[in-house]
């Protein structure tokens, strides 16, 4: 498998915070965690993720 | 596709008080729990966090009354709706376009008995935003809240935007500085000024707003308690319809006539929005409340305080 590291989004205007990537994820590798501004964005934990990109296919601001 | 459109009013007055606008969430719900399904809304927790709870009761759901202008935390919420499907559960979901559009991709093909309503979307402000005014409101009356409600209908009329706060001592707060702030729109998330969800293609199986622009068509209809306003998105959308359509007064309306701006496109960012966040992070409450909030800058107190005859309900930490 390619081992990319996975990339949510580029810009915080592409995340509307829906947590589907979080919760699709197979290895719980996504956290939701608040950033300066007190929004929560996911945070992908390298050491757990298989970039199996389910949570890239689920994120309905990609389409 | 849209099915249908209709300005609705809960046949119930008590309902519709208890409602931000005519009760069409209170309809749809009723559905779905009478027939032995789960409701999924957004509630105030004890600390005034706005989250997504789970309702398989009435009272639960009760709770999900009531606009929260701030981003709600799902939690677990998606996992959970799963977790219901899969053991043979009807589910509603009610929230924002993008919670909506996010869920069903989640759920994908097993959302056979998954009804999604979506609200009309303004944008969301940040939950630390809101939690800032929150302390700003306890330290200038050096006493804890007890309550706090977004858009007090009853105590305005459904057409203003005032809200209350109220405090352990039984007084209360009716302020419109939290809503001036959210309507400057520099505390929303970025996402919104980029929405893809502001259009008649809608999320939702039914789409509940504020019937905006009744007052022009109907204005029989409107004495300023509330009237809600219905978009039906499907063919799940127009059954659960069918089904509440009874406890409810449903008037077909052209579309065209309550056209708003957020059916139509995002707002643009405010060109200050990184000020904002500076002095926000920077400098008191006090200062964002004046400057943004218009605390202050009109004659009349914009503060007015009454005694409140409701019980404590909740404890700010
Ligand atoms: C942030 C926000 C922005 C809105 N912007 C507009 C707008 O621009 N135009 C318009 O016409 N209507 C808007 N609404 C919708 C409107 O205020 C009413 O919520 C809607 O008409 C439902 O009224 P009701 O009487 O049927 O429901 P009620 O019984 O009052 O139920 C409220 C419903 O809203 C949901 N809800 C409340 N707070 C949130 C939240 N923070 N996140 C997700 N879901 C929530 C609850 O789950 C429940 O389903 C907005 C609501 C919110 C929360
Ligand atoms: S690529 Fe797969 S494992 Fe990695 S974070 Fe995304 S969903 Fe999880
Ligand atoms: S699925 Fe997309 S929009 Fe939703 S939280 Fe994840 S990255 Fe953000
Ligand atoms: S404006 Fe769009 S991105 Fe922002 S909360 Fe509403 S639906 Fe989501």
């Amino acid at each position: 498998m390619n081992k990319e590291k996975i990339v949510l989004f580029e810009k915080k205007q592409e995340c509307c915070g829906c947590t589907a990537c979080a919760a699709v994820c197979p290895a719980q590798a996504v956290t939701m965690q608040p950033d300066e501004e007190g929004f929560l964005y996911p945070v992908i934990n390298e050491e757990k993720c298989l970039h199996c990109r389910a949570c890239i296919g689920v994120c309905p601001f990609k389409d | 596709m849209i099915y249908g459109v209709y300005a609705a009013i809960h046949n119930d007055r008590n309902i519709v008080s208890a409602s931000q606008s005519g009760g069409a969430f209170t309809a749809l719900s009723d559905v779905i729990l009478d027939m032995g399904g789960v409701v999924y809304g957004c509630v105030l927790d004890r600390t005034f966090r706005a989250v997504h709870m789970r309702a398989d009761n009435k009272a639960q759901r009760d709770l999900m009354r009531g606009s929260k202008y701030v981003q709600s935390d799902l939690g677990s919420t998606f996992s959970q709706i799963k977790a219901d499907l899969a053991a043979g559960r009807t589910v509603l979901f009610s929230g924002t376009p993008c919670q909506t559009a996010g869920l069903k991709k989640f759920i994908g093909d097993k959302g056979e008995r998954l009804y999604c309503a979506d609200i009309i979307c303004h944008g969301v402000p940040s939950p630390a935003v809101w939690k800032s005014y929150l302390k700003w409101q306890q330290s200038r009356k050096r006493r804890r809240i007890t309550d706090a409600v977004f858009r007090n209908k009853e105590g305005h009329g459904w057409h203003s935007h005032f809200e209350r706060i109220s405090f352990e001592d039984g007084t209360e707060v009716s302020s419109n500085v939290y809503a001036n702030v959210f309507y400057g729109h520099h505390p929303l998330r970025p996402s919104c000024f980029s929405c893809p969800f502001k259009s008649l293609e809608r999320q939702g199986d039914i789409t509940i707003a504020d019937c905006w622009g009744i007052d022009k068509i109907a204005p029989e209809l409107d004495d300023n308690t509330g009237i809600s306003l219905m978009l039906v998105n499907s063919q799940n959308g127009q059954e659960l319809l069918d089904k509440a359509g009874d406890n409810m007064v449903l008037q077909p309306i052209d579309i065209e006539n309550v056209m708003q701006p957020c059916l139509k496109e995002p707002f643009p960012e405010p060109e200050d929005r990184d000020v904002f966040w500076q002095e926000y992070r920077t400098k008191s409450f006090g200062y964002i409340a004046r400057k943004y909030g218009r605390y202050g800058a009109d004659r009349t107190p914009k503060m007015l305080v009454k005694r409140a005859v409701g019980k404590i309900r909740r404890i700010i930490r």
